[in-house]
């Protein structure tokens, strides 16, 4: 893995030393040693959500602090780390999460998907395809796929140990009929190694083939929910579909990046409050950037 | 704990987490591991006084696992985590920890202290979440029969036991077989 070292440092960079007044990174050891038997029995049972004790933060719940505290467990001084809110490494969340880590755990930050070691993310998978000296740590608001049809938590435990999705499948199929397709854009179950309905976080449809025999780690936290899964490399992770109604990732046909000119990343829909007219930008401001500066020209 | 503990538990876990996702795959643990603290070392990221251990085959190591980690020890059917002794009795292990079906985390962890681990085409072949097609992984030291037990303690996924495999000839190493993995052919 290339460091910073080549690039000129910029000030976010040079990140400040570990603060003294805290421990490293911030958590007491009994709380990171929980955090770390979750992550192995998720591990080894791969989309089987966890239970553990979420512990407080100094981020709010649902701001992240799932995600957070898996990443806080498993730092090394020597990562290399980056941080993304819907594909962006600026917006207000990333960045706080970010000064933390690197506050507690004096880690390197960056905005660049191939020299980060360690990525945390809410809602998006980057565009640049992840190695297996990565790990790709997602922020979860709703780990349950279960619970559109089903809102106990009692039954719904019971359908995953069963293996009883009909209520799922019968859902999708109401979904068909009402409107010709299936609607769900963003949280599209899955089943992972061919055993558990799983809620792929709040990413979009087209982030979800990227789960599927990657190279790299993918580890769920649920700080407010209070739950621990993850996906391993190399593991079949297929979207519910039906044969006559097969999974689709987002269109974007014809349409670029009005930044970058990239015709083939996920967009975002711009529309000017004046002209009303429709811009498309890349959501992975990352690879915008790059290749705004003459990446792979 | 110190700074330099609490970073070498950081940098322990990560290699173990590695070995865990990555079934089969041998990992160089760090040079601070050596021969005599590696149960120690290799525990004390996860273990504290919230979870049991039991020891099969050295009750010395049992004790140095209680004082090391401040976890209680306990009978193999309600450990949490089990560390298996080279040599050992290994029979108590049908009746460790498989979870159920609604809590299936409750399995057990099970660490197996061996002589030898090698990426070897003489090895076991693997397959399953974490590995590219196929992988073969030979442990030397590992009583007779022990990866058939494995395979009928995880008989019915996701029930089962997850099992960490450590070499402490030469280098120490790490290969990890969770519940996940089919162990033989395909």
């Amino acid at each position: 893995m290339s460091r910073a070292e080549q690039t000129a440092p910029t000030p976010e960079q040079n990140s400040p030393a570990i603060d003294p007044g805290y421990p490293f990174a911030f958590m007491d050891e009994g709380a990171k040693r929980e955090i770390r038997r979750a992550l192995l029995k998720a591990v080894a049972i791969p989309g089987y959500q966890v239970p553990y004790g979420s512990r407080e933060m100094p981020i709010a719940r649902g701001w992240g602090t799932g995600g957070l505290q898996i990443t806080l467990a498993l730092i090394l001084p020597e990562d290399v780390l980056k941080v993304i809110d819907q594909g962006c490494d600026g917006s207000v969340n990333a960045v706080n999460i970010k000064k933390f880590v690197a506050k507690v755990a004096g880690v390197t930050v960056t905005t660049d998907t191939r020299e980060a070691t360690l990525i945390q993310t809410r809602h998006r998978i980057p565009e640049e395809r992840m190695t297996s000296n990565q790990i790709l740590v997602l922020q979860v608001p709703y780990p349950e796929a279960l619970r559109e049809v089903e809102p106990s938590e009692n039954e719904t435990r019971r359908m995953h140990a069963e293996a009883d999705y009909t209520r799922m499948w019968l859902h999708l199929y109401e979904d068909i009929v009402r409107y010709g397709e299936i609607t769900i854009s963003y949280r599209y179950p899955v089943t992972v190694a061919g055993r558990y309905i799983t809620d792929p976080s709040p990413i979009p449809r087209w982030d979800v083939p990227k789960l599927h025999m990657a190279d790299t780690l993918f580890l769920f936290g649920a700080g407010r929910e209070k739950r621990i899964y993850a996906i391993p490399p190399h593991t079949e992770v297929i979207p519910l579909e039906f044969e006559d109604h097969p999974f689709r990732t987002e269109d974007f046909t014809g349409k670029r990046c009005a930044r970058c000119g990239s015709d083939h990343s996920f967009l975002d829909e711009v529309i000017d409050d004046h002209s009303g007219a429709r811009r498309y930008f890349c959501s992975d401001t990352g690879y915008c950037d790059k290749r705004r500066a003459g990446w792979n020209r | 704990m110190d700074y330099a503990t609490v970073t070498r538990d950081h940098r322990t876990f990560r290699l173990i987490l590695r070995a865990m996702s990555r079934p089969g795959e041998v990992q160089r643990l760090p040079e601070f591991i050596g021969d005599e603290n590696v149960v120690v070392e290799l525990l004390r990221p996860l273990v504290d006084n919230a979870t049991t251990v039991a020891v099969l085959g050295d009750s010395r190591l049992a004790e140095e696992l209680a004082l090391g980690c401040r976890c209680p020890l306990a009978a193999v059917a309600e450990a949490d985590f089990v560390v298996v002794a080279p040599g050992a009795d290994t029979t108590p292990l049908d009746r460790c920890k498989r979870g159920d079906l609604l809590y299936p985390d409750g399995g057990a962890t099970l660490l197996y202290l061996v002589d030898d681990l090698e990426q070897d085409e003489a090895g076991t072949l693997l397959s399953g979440p974490g590995i590219a097609g196929a992988i073969r992984l030979r442990i030397s030291g590992l009583g007779e029969g022990e990866l058939t037990r494995l395979s009928r303690l995880n008989g019915e996924f996701p029930l089962g036991v997850d099992a960490m495999f450590v070499a402490r000839r030469n280098s120490a190493q790490l290969a990890c077989i969770p519940r996940s993995t089919r162990i033989g052919g395909p």
